[in-house]
């Protein structure tokens, strides 16, 4: 296709765009607040999800074996545990093991722990155990702390505000993504009236235009252009609706190192969801007006 | 350029648009369809340029079967031919000059390309003095002859007209009709439905005439007389 004749598409895509006036508008508000609505819950979702997982040791139980156990008995316990019901994995992690962890330690830190301790291991033998839901958590680390297993000395189990992290998360998945389709439903069909009154307007000329014998592609190249438009646009605005939002909640927040605010470079995440709700924009976009030209354009 | 055998195009409710036309038009022909109201002249027409199929029968024009054609070629196939409608078909918002140009536009026609070419179609047509009015600042016969010259933008080989003068009055018809023979005489093939018997009559031109689909008589060059049946 010559640049001339792509010229000519894009022209009539804007005209038509003017022309619409009203529905224009309303194509282009329905995907900025959809969008908006998206990005925001997605990018809140991933703050929460980048701290979460900045949080060591996740989903993970420790319990220290009393120093006077023996090694049958460790392993005992360590049995015992990874029988206990939601319990993915419970592994050894054993006091030579940790004294020699801690002298590697040294050796990066350029410190002398290990060599103050004169040949002395008060380090307790450790079972680290995984569960395979994060829910059960608590569960297990009081089963651990029972009497059932005498044993052991001391649990350490995830703080529940980490499960609360992920709850939270949840719901915003949840609400987020059921008000996000609707809205994407609801954006789906003010864009398809705003093509299919495209279609009406212009019906003369699609005719014509069929009778000179120009291709399918060429007649509906400016309504996909059109239903793009207001997808990418719409979502451009909606980026800059969350990023505005983001940048106002990070410098009254950031101070108090909120799980929204706090860790990772903003401008690495910013990207990502503006390239993310530009591309989701951009394909509701062209999805809905290629469903509407399917519906409304007579085949040649 | 033109072969139709035995050709029917029938709708669900069973009525007959068309019933067993035969017709075979040479290259470079000129070739008045007439008829009375739905007698199938504009099913014919749309046949060649392949609005419709048929429902039997076999319908070549320009070398390509129509019925068997896919629809991504139909474009290409448009290309090779003109079609002109007694509602002109002319888009208001563009001047004469673009909507003769939208012909070319529309096939990805180089700029230079349509700018050499529109003045040809609107010469041949008499109307290169008007190029820039719109529309809706013409006679209806000037708007028609704007309608041929798009027709004519593609060096099509065959020109189909629908009526071309039917709104208008026979003075201004006889004008539409001299550009049609001019286009002809420079060797396009040209079909043409016409009620119009002014039209026709004395014209020494190839008549078919249609009633109730079918092909009622097909009178070569310089033999037809108005048929003394009363029509509308
Ligand atoms: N889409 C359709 N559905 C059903 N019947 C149709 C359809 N299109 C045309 N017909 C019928 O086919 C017949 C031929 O119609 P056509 O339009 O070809 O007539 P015509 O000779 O062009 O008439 P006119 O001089 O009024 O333009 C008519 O009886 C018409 O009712
Ligand atoms: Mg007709």
């Amino acid at each position: 296709m010559s640049f001339s004749a792509f010229a000519f598409l894009v022209d009539d895509a804007a005209k038509s765009i003017r022309r619409n006036g009203l529905m224009s508008i309303a194509a282009l508000t329905t995907v900025t607040v959809a969008m908006a609505v998206l990005g925001g819950s997605l990018f809140t979702i991933y703050r929460l999800k980048q701290f979460a997982d900045s949080q060591p040791r996740r989903f993970e139980i420790l319990a220290f074996v009393d120093p006077k156990a023996d090694a049958a008995s460790v392993e005992s316990v360590r049995d015992r545990a990874a029988h206990i019901p939601g319990v993915a994995s419970a592994v050894v992690y054993t006091k030579d093991q940790a004294l020699r962890d801690l002298q590697a330690e040294d050796r990066r830190q350029h410190t002398e722990i290990v060599a103050s301790l004169e040949g002395i291991n008060p380090l307790p033998d450790r079972i680290d155990v995984r569960v395979s839901d994060p829910a059960v958590t608590v569960r297990v680390a009081n089963e651990l702390r029972s009497p059932r297993f005498p044993e052991i000395e001391q649990v350490r189990d995830e703080n529940d505000a980490l499960s609360k992290l992920i709850a939270l998360s949840n719901v915003i998945r949840n609400v987020g993504g059921a008000v996000a389709l609707l809205l994407f439903i609801a954006t789906a069909f003010v864009i398809q009236n705003t093509i299919r009154l495209t279609i009406y307007a212009r019906r003369r000329e699609i005719r014509v235009m069929q009778l000179v014998g120009a291709t399918s592609a060429f007649i509906r190249l400016p309504f996909l252009l059109e239903g793009t438009f207001y997808g990418a646009a719409g979502a451009t605005a909606a980026a800059c609706l969350v990023l505005f939002v983001v940048a106002q909640v990070s410098s009254y927040a950031g101070q108090f190192q909120t799980p929204l605010t706090q860790g990772v470079p903003p401008a690495v995440s910013s990207a990502v969801i503006v390239v993310m709700m530009v591309a989701t924009g951009s394909a509701v976009g062209v999805g809905t007006s290629v469903i509407s030209l399917r519906r409304f354009l007579r085949r040649v | 350029m033109i072969d139709l055998h035995d050709v029917s195009v029938e709708y669900d409710q069973g009525h007959r648009a068309l019933r067993g036309v035969t017709l075979h038009v040479e290259d470079g022909e000129f070739v008045f369809i007439i008829g009375a109201t739905g007698a199938g002249k504009t099913m014919l027409l749309k046949l060649l340029y392949r609005e419709e199929t048929p429902t039997s029968g076999r319908v070549v024009v320009n070398g390509c079967d129509v019925a068997a054609m896919r629809p991504g070629d139909v474009p290409r196939f448009r290309r090779r031919m003109g079609v002109v409608f007694q509602d002109f078909g002319l888009l208001p918002g563009l001047t004469v000059f673009e909507n003769v140009a939208f012909a070319l536009r529309v096939t990805g026609a180089r700029r230079r390309a349509i700018r050499a070419r529109v003045p040809e179609c609107l010469e041949t047509v008499g109307l290169m003095a008007r190029c820039d009015a719109f529309p809706g600042q013409l006679s209806g016969g000037e708007q028609q002859r704007v309608a041929i010259a798009r027709a004519l933008a593609n060096h099509p080989a065959l020109l189909v007209a629908d009526e071309p003068t039917g709104n208008l009055d026979p003075t201004t018809s006889l004008g539409i009709a001299e550009v049609l023979y001019r286009i002809n005489e420079a060797g396009t093939t040209v079909v043409v439905s016409t009620h119009d018997h002014a039209m026709v009559d004395n014209q020494l031109r190839r008549v078919v005439e249609l009633a109730a689909g079918a092909v009622i008589r097909d009178e070569a060059q310089g033999s037809y007389q108005q048929s003394p049946r009363p029509e509308e």
